[in-house]
């Protein structure tokens, strides 16, 4: 699957731009990482890549396709090939498990044995009868994470994965997104640089005040 | 006076009635907003807020011209029976229902189409997972219109009329007993209607938190 950005800006009050004037194309699996100093337009970047957002100008170009003149129903399509992970966990009320079934619920498209193998590798089966206020913020992050991994799609753009994790967490994570990058494109965005994410990194791109450096 | 059981029974079920209809107008109403554009939204929760103080009087002279015999639904025959206060206390109900549900679902309908979103999803589907999200504020959403619902003389007198043993609802029974002098009736029924007010609150406001901790 391929991601073109062209001549991409984005300004959320209609003064400053967020981003400015981007171009990158995301061309098939492979761990693309995004860097920058917060504020750089790393989240926008990402939400703009996985279609959460419409840009105020540019095009978004989704396997020749220009995603935002598409039909309604091309847009769905398109659409369900990207998953997009919050910096700040959205956690519903209920237990994680209940947070972690409405990856399914809400998108149709998950893959139950990669659920599974997910929570075996974080070791969150202790997790998933806790409610979901009562999850720590490390925790609330990783119910986040297997739930926006095992929705099944083409592209994973993950802001911050890292935030809130532990040490050995951070190790898994980074096990898992190599592994995940063989077949996906994976996205990540993140200002803490670890060596082993930058040499897997199939291509980095520097943020700085909203243009690539 | 008519006993005082048959009274507390028939406010129970025309406000209990009301209010429910008052609740389901205001659920629907509050998605329509919350799914409009937010000046527009904006702008009729402004005048739904406006609405909460409407004197009940008012809203009881227009559920009679509605319902009197030169009025648009008076072919329905219902002046001055128990159904004229159920269409008229909704009316009462309605606005301070909608009013507090309207912020808790779009706020709430927000996060959920988010998170939607970022899982793949354009559009639909979310009614249930945001209905479980506002779970107390459903509960406090209709215990406010039934509040003022059962509270409230203005429709009740004007569009039920107050008649014994079949339109008496509790307030009525109280204006009543007051202007014929019969003061220790008319405290009694106003005790009366201030206990069901409080249990019922009580009850359903415990019954919404115990929901609230269990999820």
């Amino acid at each position: 699957m391929e991601v073109v950005l062209e001549g991409v800006s984005h300004t959320y009050n209609g003064r400053e731009y967020a981003l400015e004037e981007v171009g990158l194309s995301i061309d098939g699996p492979g761990l693309y990482l995004v860097v920058g100093p917060n504020g750089s337009g790393k989240t926008t970047l990402l939400k703009i890549v996985s279609l959460n957002l419409r840009p105020s100008r540019g095009r978004v170009i989704v396997d020749g396709l220009d995603a935002w003149n598409t039909s309604k129903r091309e847009f769905a399509e398109l659409k369900s090939k990207f998953v997009y992970s919050h910096d700040k966990p959205i956690l519903l009320r209920g237990t994680c498990r209940y947070n972690l079934t409405m990856g399914g619920r809400l998108s149709g498209r998950v893959d139950e044995d990669f659920m599974k193998r997910l929570i075996e590798i974080f070791e969150a089966e202790k997790l998933l009868e806790r409610k979901s206020r009562e999850l720590s913020a490390g925790q609330a992050k990783l119910c986040s994470l297997i739930r926006a991994l095992s929705v099944k799609a083409e592209v994973y753009a993950l802001d911050e994965p890292f935030n809130s994790l532990d040490s050995s967490n951070v190790s898994r994570l980074l096990a898992v997104l190599r592994e995940l990058s063989n077949t996906k494109a994976v996205l990540v965005s993140t200002h803490f640089l670890y060596e082993g994410l930058l040499n897997s990194a199939k291509k980095t791109i520097r943020l700085i005040n909203g243009k690539i450096a | 006076m008519e006993s005082l059981l048959d009274i507390t029974l028939r406010s129970l079920w025309i406000s209990g009635l009301a209010s429910l209809v008052s609740f389901i107008a205001a659920l629907a109403l509050s998605f329509s907003l919350a799914r409009a554009r937010e000046s527009v939204a904006n702008v009729v929760a402004g005048f739904l807020e406006s609405l909460v103080g409407v004197p009940t009087t008012v809203i009881g002279l227009l559920t009679y011209m509605l319902l009197y015999p030169r009025g648009p639904l008076a072919p329905l025959n219902l002046l001055y029976t128990p159904w004229a206060i159920v269409i008229g206390e909704s009316l009462v109900a309605l606005p301070v229902s909608a009013v507090v549900l309207y912020r808790s679902v779009r706020r709430s309908l927000s996060v959920v189409s988010e998170l939607a979103a970022s899982l793949g999803l354009t559009s639909g589907g979310l009614f249930g997972i945001v209905a479980r999200e506002i779970i107390p504020d459903l509960f406090t959403s209709y215990l406010v219109g039934f509040s003022r619902a059962i509270g409230e003389l203005g429709v009740a007198l004007i569009a039920g009329g107050g008649i014994q043993g079949y339109t008496n609802v509790l307030t009525t029974a109280i204006a009543l007993e007051t202007s014929i002098g019969n003061y220790e009736d008319a405290i009694s029924v106003g005790l009366v209607l201030i206990s069901i007010t409080a249990l019922i609150t009580l009850a359903l406001k415990t019954m919404g938190e115990r929901i609230w901790r269990s999820s």
